[in-house]
């Protein structure tokens, strides 16, 4: 087999650490990597052989928005919340960090605790991501339980058409039930609305939301009546 | 390098491993503005660079369970996994290079040249440390180095560093393939000298 030289192994392993294997022969490496233990421990020494070089690299802070995101992408947007809306003393530093990134305080700047308590009142809760199919975020949706006001951040080009609406509903959990509007969906920037009791419910109780295409204004009868655009999974902290 | 205690960042990853997501905050803190510099030298533009800390982060999320802490340290492996999403992105992205004079000026001087003329370093704590790899770099040519480092540092192929250096295809190759041998002998009978 043409891989089975050590040398040659070796010599591939580090032009792929190094970046100067590419294309075609890129792609088949990292697909001998995931299959062969062996060659993955080559690539992890050849890491660390040359990890000193980056010690020239300036560090850069990553803007406020990046780590919700991250939070939210791995599920542990509500855990880490929830710890915010708990509001219970923590012993451990990483839980505080954990707790200030939850509710996006900067997640660099180390807070003191009192500062974190506080932040946790009425702070926005990131409670879903509208991604594209192809996983570009259009909206982040943020939710003030103090305030039950809704809050949407337009994030990315929505491609929707000038004379139509995107409208927000909250999908009822299982089949069965209604969808409930949340409101209309800015094309830029960021809009914030207080939500009544029966939408605040039908949020609480949704696992999802998606965005319809409607009217300009929003649908006339109150349920969806244009196309399912995207449909995005709901992480709420406090449920009840 | 990663500003942070390699065992703390591999107790923050075993915490990872076991679904702490408190862990994974603390770890983004910790080494994020490291990883963001990485990626902002390859892919040169802020929102590209942050996508890909996403992902990185992700992917570290979703990897902690097969880490092996024996094998190299966490923070070679954070940049390998931001390293290589960047490559992926750059071919994705078809970027081009930023202007060859700047990057040529940035390799005579500081940043690339911090690597060589750093003051005498500091005794070593392990077989692979930074001064193990200063030493070994410095008994390279400066070709095989200057290679490398585009390479490395900066995300050039071949030919960019060709194109950069204004040296034969041919020759950068081998450059690199003959200065990566250099240095893996060299680091190799480091690790030994300090063992034995």
């Amino acid at each position: 087999m043409r891989y089975r030289n050590d040398k040659l192994i070796d010599r591939l392993a580090a032009e792929y650490v190094v970046g100067t294997l590419r294309g075609g022969a890129r792609a088949r490496f990292e697909r001998l990597r995931a299959r062969e233990p062996a060659i993955a421990a080559q690539v992890r020494d050849w890491e660390d052989r040359l990890y000193g070089l980056t010690s020239g690299v300036p560090t850069f802070a990553p803007s406020p928005k990046v780590w919700p995101q991250i939070a939210l992408r791995v599920g542990i947007g509500g855990e880490i919340a929830a710890q915010a809306a708990s509001g219970a003393r923590r012993k451990r530093p990483a839980a505080w960090l954990a707790l200030a990134a939850g509710v996006a305080v900067l997640a660099i700047v180390v807070v003191t605790a009192r500062y974190v308590e506080r932040s946790a009142v009425g702070a926005w809760q990131t409670v879903a991501q509208v991604n594209t199919s192809s996983g570009q975020a259009l909206w982040i949706l943020e939710f003030d339980a103090q305030a039950n006001s809704l809050r949407a951040r337009a994030v990315g080009p929505s491609g929707a058409p000038d004379a139509k609406s995107l409208e927000l509903w909250a999908l009822p959990p299982g089949t069965g039930g209604t969808p409930v509007s949340l409101g209309l969906l800015p094309r830029t920037g960021t809009t914030s609305q207080p939500l009544t009791g029966a939408q605040v419910s039908a949020l609480r109780l949704a696992q999802q939301v998606a965005v319809s295409l409607e009217p300009r204004g929003g649908s006339p009868t109150g349920l969806p009546t244009g196309p399912v655009l995207h449909v995005a999974r709901v992480d709420l902290a406090h449920r009840s | 390098m990663i500003d942070a205690p390699d065992e703390e960042l591999a107790a923050l990853m075993m915490r990872c491993a076991r679904r702490d997501g408190a862990a994974l905050a603390d770890l983004y803190r910790r080494t994020s503005p490291m990883l963001l510099g990485c990626l902002m030298r390859l892919l040169r533009r802020r929102a590209l660079a942050e996508e890909a800390l996403q992902d990185v982060f992700v992917a570290v999320w979703q990897r902690a369970g097969q880490f092996d802490q024996h094998r190299g340290r966490v923070g070679a492996w954070l940049v390998g996994i931001a390293r290589y999403r960047a490559i992926d992105i750059l071919r994705r992205e078809r970027l081009t290079a930023a202007e060859p004079e700047a990057l040529t000026a940035m390799l005579m001087s500081d940043d690339a040249g911090a690597l060589r003329d750093r003051e005498e370093p500091e005794p070593s704590d392990g077989v692979l440390s930074g001064a193990a790899l200063d030493r070994c770099l410095a008994g390279l040519t400066d070709g095989e180095r200057g290679s490398i480092e585009l390479a490395f540092v900066e995300g050039l192929t071949h030919g960019e560093v060709a194109l950069r250096l204004q040296r034969p295809l041919g020759t950068v190759k081998s450059w690199i393939r003959r200065g990566l041998a250099a240095l893996k002998d060299c680091l190799t009978l480091c690790a030994t000298e300090t063992t034995s």
